[in-house]
């Protein structure tokens, strides 16, 4: 059975998130996933607080960039967590928003060596947990074809993709998918009774940043480089994504990268993705922000364990 | 009436800091630090959200996060986190580190009084929520901004040890975590106090706390136990603090040169009981309460009862704690 994911903590305070995350626990949810930066609160302690408050769910960390912490700190971090707060924690590691990363000082280079440098770190990240008797899953945070490819070391891999046609050929990048390995996808999402994808400023930002950092490869697969090129060139003159950067690209490309949509049609599109061979979705922001997308969500869940 | 409080580190094992953290209420102290040994041990951060959920009415706080090993932004975040978490119980401890702990982790920094000035102004702007841009030695910020709809305070306090950067706790910090002996605190409350003055602040809104290893000898604690720590103590004790002291300063030098060549152990052995009682507070209850009354005497606002926790800690711990209440 297909587990589902709430993906928290964007800009709400952490009273907020420990009461989403108790109603979104006892709504059925099988798995709250904490981010981290750009998130405004840190992942790390607030997972402490969400595991202190629910009871059944598992809780995922991050994703955690070890360009922000470095490995080490954050085989601490998951050490701590389980140690204090029990073995319901899962981590997602990955090179992080490379804009907002810029932000705070941390200049991450080329794409080749970001990707590089993350795979090195998560497989120290994954070996140490083990050695450690850490009892959690694993996953890599991955969109171009030689991270999809490294994350086949992990537990499993989290695609950065909404739309089937992408996700079909990100599985195919993973060649030989080990036994156990778990395929997720992570995609930004909205959920309203009246889903008007080009009329919602926060998932079309949401899907930018998903977009913009597209690989080359899979840019060309789908025919929408002359789009993202447009993006980027906007991107580089003011550093942000804003209004600009989301009129050059198009919302036809945009709405690609994001999940944007109702009840009834997000149960028959999690039955596609289940037939790829999707095991675990974890709905990302800024659905945490939307009560209403919340309860459809909720009420979706019940209604695809009734069927 | 000082406040008292108990001092864990991340080294400790989870058993010991969680026994605190859930024992912290019925104890009756009034806080719990958690001075982060760097690279090592449980994350301080989640350490410090255990602590904050396992009691109900202590203060938590950091004593110290290194600004060195933590991205601002990061620290920011972190404490904004807990704070939230505490509902108002978390106090932001930050300081540049212990000499041994950042040479083993390769950290140098060529103006620490700036450093530690420049990341306390930081953390406050984004706390007010402003966009916030700053580069200096450890900090590179452009445009960053926490989008927090209303400003938060947070207290800030220092775990600083020199002249200078005591005056800057005077001039800056909410309070200051001290470390150290008598002679020593007592020079240091001074510096602060005249600082906070001179910045046209009141005395007494900088808190003196003062952290120091205790060594309860009812306790059954080991006396090699607490010698091997104080020659640690010894070694990681900076000049600026040594020069303040009156000891001589040849037996320093020898301890330091014998725990750097052959480890705390040997070490041990040139500790004697002058050089115990003047870096760790030790002895039978009534003579340690004797103590913590001596030092808020001179200006201390809370005093820490630090490691080593051994022998019978947990009665030992309790008992002190009785018997500062009884006096208070």
């Amino acid at each position: 059975m297909m587990e589902w994911g709430v993906a928290l903590n964007l800009v709400e305070s952490v009273e907020t998130t420990i009461a989403t995350s108790i109603r979104l626990e006892q709504g059925g949810i099988d798995s709250l996933w904490i981010t981290d930066f750009p998130a405004v609160r840190a992942a790390a302690p607030l997972a402490g607080a969400v595991a202190e408050s629910t009871r059944r769910c598992r809780i995922g960390v991050g994703l955690l960039s070890p360009d922000v912490y470095g490995a080490d700190m954050i085989v601490r971090q998951l050490q701590t967590l389980q140690q204090n707060f029990g073995e319901r924690f899962d981590i997602l590691i990955g090179p992080g928003d490379r804009l907002a990363l810029q932000r705070i000082g941390i200049v991450q280079g080329s794409g080749p060596e970001i990707a590089r440098r993350t795979k090195e770190a998560a497989v120290d990240i994954r070996l140490k947990l083990r050695e450690s008797g850490f009892a959690g899953r694993v996953f890599l945070g991955a969109q171009g074809p030689k991270m999809i490819a490294a994350s086949t070391r992990m537990d499993g891999v989290l695609l950065n993709y909404s739309d089937a046609a992408m996700i079909k050929w990100a599985i195919g990048q993973l060649k030989e998918i080990p036994g156990g390995f778990i395929v997720g996808i992570f995609p930004p999402t909205w959920l309203d009774e009246n889903p008007d994808f080009g009329e919602t400023e926060a998932i079309r930002r949401a899907a930018s940043m998903v977009a913009i950092g597209l690989a080359k490869l899979p840019q060309d697969e789908f025919e929408i480089r002359d789009e993202l090129d447009a993006g980027l060139r906007k991107v580089s003159e003011t550093g942000r994504i804003g209004e600009d950067v989301m009129m050059s690209i198009g919302n036809s490309t945009l709405c690609r990268f994001a999940l944007c949509t109702d009840g009834a049609a997000l149960n028959s599109y999690l039955k596609r993705l289940e037939k790829l061979g999707v095991g675990l979705v974890v709905f990302g922001p800024p659905l945490c922000t939307s009560s209403e997308g919340l309860n459809i969500l909720i009420d979706a869940k019940n209604t695809s364990l009734s069927q | 009436m000082y406040r008292l409080s108990i001092g864990v580190t991340t080294r400790m094992s989870y058993e010991t800091t969680n026994w605190i953290a859930t024992h912290a209420d019925d104890l009756d102290i009034d806080g719990i630090w958690i001075g982060e040994d760097i690279g090592a041990g449980q994350d301080a951060t989640v350490l410090a959200s255990s602590m904050i959920l396992r009691s109900r009415n202590v203060e938590v706080g950091t004593g110290i996060l290194p600004i060195a090993t933590h991205n601002v932004a990061t620290i920011a975040r972190s404490a904004l986190t807990l704070q939230e978490m505490s509902t108002g119980r978390f106090v932001l401890g930050i300081g540049i580190g212990g000499i041994q702990d950042l040479e083993r982790a390769g950290v140098r920094i060529s103006k620490p009084v700036s450093a530690l000035r420049e990341a306390t102004e930081c953390l406050r702007a984004l706390w007010r929520g402003e966009r916030t841009t700053a580069k200096s030695e450890l900090i590179n910020l452009d445009r960053y901004s926490l989008r927090l709809e209303s400003p938060v305070s947070i207290p800030v306090f220092f775990g600083v040890r020199g002249p200078q950067m005591l005056a800057l706790a005077g001039e800056l910090g909410d309070g200051v975590i001290l470390s150290g002996p008598f002679d020593y605190v007592e020079k240091a409350i001074v510096i602060v106090r005249k600082a906070a003055r001179s910045a046209g602040r009141k005395p007494i809104d900088v808190r003196a706390v003062l952290w120091v290893p205790t060594i309860p000898t009812f306790g059954g604690i080991k006396e090699k136990t607490a010698k091997r720590i104080v020659a640690l103590v010894v070694a990681d004790t900076p000049d600026a603090v040594v020069d303040m002291l009156n000891v001589d300063h040849s037996r320093i030098h020898a301890i330091r040169e014998e725990v750097a060549k052959s480890g705390p152990k040997a070490a041990a052995n040139l500790v004697d009981d002058e050089i115990l009682d003047v870096f760790s507070i030790s002895g039978s209850k009534e003579h340690m309460v004797d103590q913590f009354d001596a030092l808020a005497e001179i200006g201390v606002n809370e005093v820490v009862l630090g490691p080593p926790f051994s022998g019978d800690w947990k009665l030992a711990l309790s008992e002190i704690v009785s018997e500062t209440r009884r006096r208070q």
